[in-house]
């Protein structure tokens, strides 16, 4: 710091002071490379100045994905787009394809500097959670099973901007497009659609196929337009539904679920300010709509659902504060609300209990299940603050796992406890999984 | 410094070099704004990916960066929106204050940090960037008005914090 502040400073004085300090900021962040990946969900980077001078650009796929547009704007081939407006509450069909592609043959993949290995003992379906130090290079995961025993360590060299996501067994993880079994090998490769622009992968309930949610664009000063895949994991795909293109900046689907056993994906049309603002179910098998719902008070947040995807929690806010709720993906009605207090993460698997939290800043901060018919807490723990909570589900059984942190009174102010992985059994005792260090540690995603 | 790229939309070479000149400026207000480097790193990439889907749109005749600052408010105001809502961003924010100790006012960022993110877009354009209240109301799609309540408002609070920080300070 420079400058002292001063109370007594005009306010061009206290512009010049926060532009000097924010100058400051300015010259001494550096600023990171683009990704290869921007996340790992995000499998591919299109942009064609991002490409290594000696790998050929991105350009033909991106003319490819427009011819593609052309094609479906002018409604020919195989592809049926339809747009609709918004505001009308109506929903336009999605655009169904008249005949699925035929899979394709994975398409040649530049090789990646990353190597995988794992002494990780599979054979029973495994949790994996995040232990990399605060270097990043290299991404540590830890395997426990869902008693809470530990199974081994996988070790992701060279890849430090990655972020793996786990099958919802933990069977396999994909890491930048490549799906690894947890001994470590290759099993697989997704990600060989054609299309140019931002992709984004889930898991699928079933472990062996993601749903692929691609957006691009129809033309070059139009709007954006996505197309839902269901991609293999042997890395061929099956197109499965056009959705309906919007303006670009309404433009900004989000893959909430992806169920192979439901026939099912769920999708949220975010609107410009990040809010949830439409929810739309698709057929894996078809394409068709199951269910399309407008929510005019906005979507806040959608969590993990429950396993027949049938409930999800949901939480909206408006001038008197949150409202959060219960969400019957069905009928898009609220089946039953929450206590203000909550701000609920995801439901268990049987969909009889929320993940609560309450809302950061709080004090006392609480992580709570609780069980939304009775409104009787089952577990929770208690502290004055809480980095990140999360939860997963367990595939094919009624257990959730919980990563958590909160912080305890000590001699010279609160201290963080270790993040820990607690497995939660609706009415049963809780199984304390692990203690990891502050700071890191959190479960891995299936999407 | 306001960068112009004439025959933006020609080649990716000067989409290459547009990156080179004005990927800071992108970052840094994603900074402001998301107050986490790997999401504000999210948010670049957005940003170049969708001014290159549609490039097509840029004026060639006008400065490129402030399109680019125009697409960053826009995508990380709803980022970091996201964020709250799912009540994560508030427990996981970076500053780099901590990872470059007293180079930048800790303070200061931290009130920013109290700020709401629309606000935060006003006072990374304003301070950081240097545009004006109708320009920034230009780049945002919002009235004037909205900007300079946005900004006054960002400065008070600003003020009060920083002096209830500053009075702390001396009694300690």
């Amino acid at each position: 710091m420079n400058v002292r502040f001063d109370a007594g400073w005009t306010d061009d004085e206290f512009d010049s002071f926060v532009r000097a300090e924010m100058t400051v900021m300015r010259d001494t962040t550096p600023v990171p490379a683009l990704r290869s990946a921007t996340v790992s969900r995000r499998l591919r980077l299109r942009l064609p100045w991002s490409a290594p001078p000696d790998r050929p650009h991105r350009l033909a796929p991106l003319a490819a994905a427009l011819a593609l547009a052309v094609m479906v704007a002018a409604g020919g081939g195989t592809w049926v787009a339809t747009h609709r407006e918004r505001g009308t509450g109506g929903v336009g069909p999605v655009g169904v394809p008249s005949a699925h592609p035929t899979a394709q043959p994975p398409a040649p993949t530049a090789p990646r500097p990353v190597s995988v290995s794992s002494t990780v003992r599979g054979g029973v379906p495994l949790i994996f959670y995040n232990a990399t130090p605060q270097s990043g290079d290299p991404i540590v995961l830890d395997a426990v099973d869902w008693s809470g025993s530990a199974r081994g360590q996988m070790v992701i060299s060279g890849g430090r901007d990655l972020i793996p996501t786990q099958s919802p067994d933990g069977a396999r993880l994909l890491v930048d497009g490549v799906v690894y079994g947890s001994d470590g090998r290759v099993v697989g490769r997704v990600g060989n659609d054609p299309w140019s622009g931002t992709t984004f992968a889930s898991w699928a309930d079933d472990g062996s196929r993601f749903c692929v949610l691609a957006t691009y664009a129809v033309s070059n000063d139009g709007p954006i337009a996505g197309s839902l895949d269901e991609d293999m994991v042997d890395g061929t795909w099956r197109h499965v539904a056009q959705l309906p293109t919007l303006p670009m900046n309404q433009m900004n689907w989000n893959l909430i679920t992806c169920s192979v056993r439901q026939d099912r994906a769920v999708l949220i049309e975010y609107g410009q300010d990040g809010v949830g603002i439409s929810m739309l179910t698709i057929r894996l098998s078809s394409g068709a709509v199951l269910s399309h719902h407008d929510f005019p008070q906005n979507i806040g947040m959608i969590g993990q659902l429950s396993a027949d995807q049938r409930y999800a929690v949901d939480m909206r806010g408006d001038q008197s504060g949150p409202h959060p709720g219960v969400l019957d993906i069905v009928t898009g009605q609220f089946t039953n609300r929450l206590p203000n207090t909550c701000w609920p993460i995801g439901l268990t698997p049987d969909a009889t209990q929320v993940l609560c939290r309450s809302q950061a800043g709080t004090n006392p901060m609480t992580v709570s299940l609780v069980d939304w018919r009775t409104g009787l807490t089952t577990w929770s723990v208690n502290g004055y603050n809480s980095s990140t909570v999360s939860m997963l589900p367990e595939a094919n059984g009624t257990r959730i796992a919980v990563d958590w942190s909160v912080a305890k009174p000590g001699g010279n102010g609160p201290v963080p406890t270790p993040m820990t992985i607690d497995i939660l059994t609706p009415g049963a005792p809780v199984t304390r999984v692990h203690h990891v260090a502050v700071g890191s540690g959190s479960l891995i995603s299936h999407q | 410094v306001k960068g112009s790229l004439g025959g933006l939309h020609q080649s990716s070479t000067d989409w290459a070099a547009a990156f080179a000149q004005h990927s800071e400026a992108v970052y840094d207000l994603a900074l402001v704004i998301v107050r986490h480097a790997e999401d504000a790193r999210d948010v670049m990439q957005t940003v170049f990916e969708r001014a290159w889907l549609h490039r097509a749109r840029y004026d060639a005749s006008r400065p490129v960066r402030p399109w680019l600052l125009a697409i960053t408010g826009h995508e990380a105001v709803s980022l970091a929106r996201r964020r709250r809502l799912r009540g994560v961003l508030e427990l996981h924010e970076d500053h780099p204050a901590a990872a470059a100790p007293g180079e930048m006012n800790v303070a200061l960022w931290q009130a920013i940090g109290t700020l709401p993110a629309s606000h935060r877009a006003v006072v990374g354009l304003f301070y950081l960037h240097g545009f004006s209240i109708e320009e920034i109301a230009g780049l945002l799609d919002v009235p004037v008005g909205t900007v300079g309540s946005r900004l006054h408002t960002s400065r008070r609070r600003l003020r009060e914090l920083l002096g209830t920080h500053h009075a702390e300070e001396a009694r300690a």
